[in-house]
């Protein structure tokens, strides 16, 4: 607040208030609005008798300090209406809708696996002639980062996995909720080979409209005749 | 377009979608160029003539190639051009979001994991195992890199959230993570 006993120059009242502002807004402190109030009132007089350039950047500094403090309240404000959990979410579709992901899929390699192991000197790949610049060390930093494909053991295990699944819960609707992108991909592939058989009516899932990232199986026409018989 | 270079060309697809583990059970992003010369046995030439035929067919997927620099040596990966589902569960994004925004405010620089889990815990967001947990799955999943208690980015995350998406990203989550 402004002390009107103590003779203060513009300068120092400026400094005072930026110094409030700042310290208010690092401790998460929110003034009343009677005193914000009053302090952009003080503001708006003091700013007549400005008359250096450097007491106009201390009054920026003030208004910037003090509208900082005012919009970090108003977020709160308006936030505290819906939960942390709710707020998460938000947070959670925001990341989603900006994410352009790269494309990884859970299945074994075809290519060589045999450059994976560098363990002598011997079986190191030639240098490419761009990475002949690459020093040395580098070189030997990214020989560190060994990858290892999935084995087919893996594979069969996470089927077993998504087949136990599959086996406790025939509803794709819920079924798509429990599962990884790795554990429906293996769904999608064990569909796909007919190893498991999903069925899913029109009136559950919308042709036009796809809800799940697993490939649905359906029967054909025969089948269904065949039903019908 | 000849039979050894469509064959050629499936199995450049095949390498640069298929997931890998590095020796710590990190997902390592894409396949690096050494990798890609001593599997095909080919010259810088040949891969680069491949990898520009690629480019080509997967553009009309929605799909385009992306070359990166790790530890010295060149990466490549697939990336997706269009906004779709990737592998983060909702709680999972929600860390990754206010650990962006860390990284952000502290202009790019590695930050202590301690300040982000101080928030999220005092805000009763998550319990202390929930987020370490979910911190361990980000770093396995290739979007950060932990080192002792610190955490900066890891080439995912710069691929999939371009610099103003991030910054973004980072002004969202201070007004909605407090």
């Amino acid at each position: 607040m402004h002390d009107k006993s103590i003779t203060h120059t513009p300068e120092q009242e400026l400094m005072e208030m930026v110094l409030k502002y700042r310290d208010a807004l690092n401790k998460s402190e929110y003034l009343p609005v009677t005193e914000r109030e009053t302090d952009r009132q003080r503001l708006n007089t003091i700013y007549v008798g400005l008359s250096t350039i450097r007491q106009k950047i201390l009054d920026s500094k003030c208004y910037y300090e003090l509208g900082k403090l005012q919009k970090e309240l108003s977020d709160k404000f308006l936030a505290e209406e819906s939960s942390p959990t709710q707020r998460l979410y938000m947070l959670s579709y925001l990341v989603r809708s900006l994410c352009h992901p790269l494309v990884f899929i859970a299945t074994r390699s075809t290519i060589t696996t045999s450059y994976h192991a560098y363990d002598d000197e011997e079986t190191k790949p030639s240098v490419s002639p761009i990475e002949a610049g690459v020093p040395e060390e580098s070189r030997r930093q990214t020989s560190q980062f060994r990858s290892h494909p999935i084995t087919a053991a893996e594979i069969k295990a996470m089927q077993s996995e998504v087949r136990q699944l599959f086996r406790a819960c025939h509803d794709v609707q819920k079924l798509r909720l429990t599962l990884s992108l790795p554990q429906a991909q293996i769904l999608s592939q064990l569909a796909a080979s007919g190893d498991i058989k999903l069925t899913v009516t029109n009136s559950q899932v919308p042709r036009n409209n796809l809800v799940t990232s697993v490939i649905v199986k359906e029967s054909d026409n025969n089948d269904r005749q065949r039903e019908k018989a | 377009m000849s039979d050894i270079v469509q064959e050629a060309l499936q199995e450049l697809f095949i390498a640069l979608t298929t997931r890998w583990r590095m020796d710590n059970g990190v997902l390592a992003i894409g396949i690096s160029k050494g990798k890609l010369l001593k599997a095909g046995n080919i010259q810088t030439a040949a891969l680069d003539d491949l990898l520009q035929k690629l480019r080509a067919r997967v553009s009309d997927l929605g799909l385009e190639l992306v070359e990166y620099l790790y530890a010295g040596e060149s990466w490549y990966a697939l990336r997706s051009t269009y906004v779709c589902p990737n592998e983060l569960t909702n709680e999972e994004e929600a860390v990754l979001g206010v650990v962006i925004a860390n990284i952000e405010t502290n202009n790019g620089k590695q930050v202590s994991l301690d300040n982000v889990k101080k928030k999220l815990l005092a805000g009763k967001y998550f319990s202390d195992y929930q987020l370490d947990q979910i911190l361990k799955r980000l770093e396995q999943y290739g979007y950060l890199e932990k080192k002792q208690k610190m955490a900066s980015y890891s080439p995912r995350t710069l691929l999939e959230f371009s610099a103003d998406t991030r910054k973004h990203i980072a002004e969202q989550a201070q007004r909605l993570v407090f």
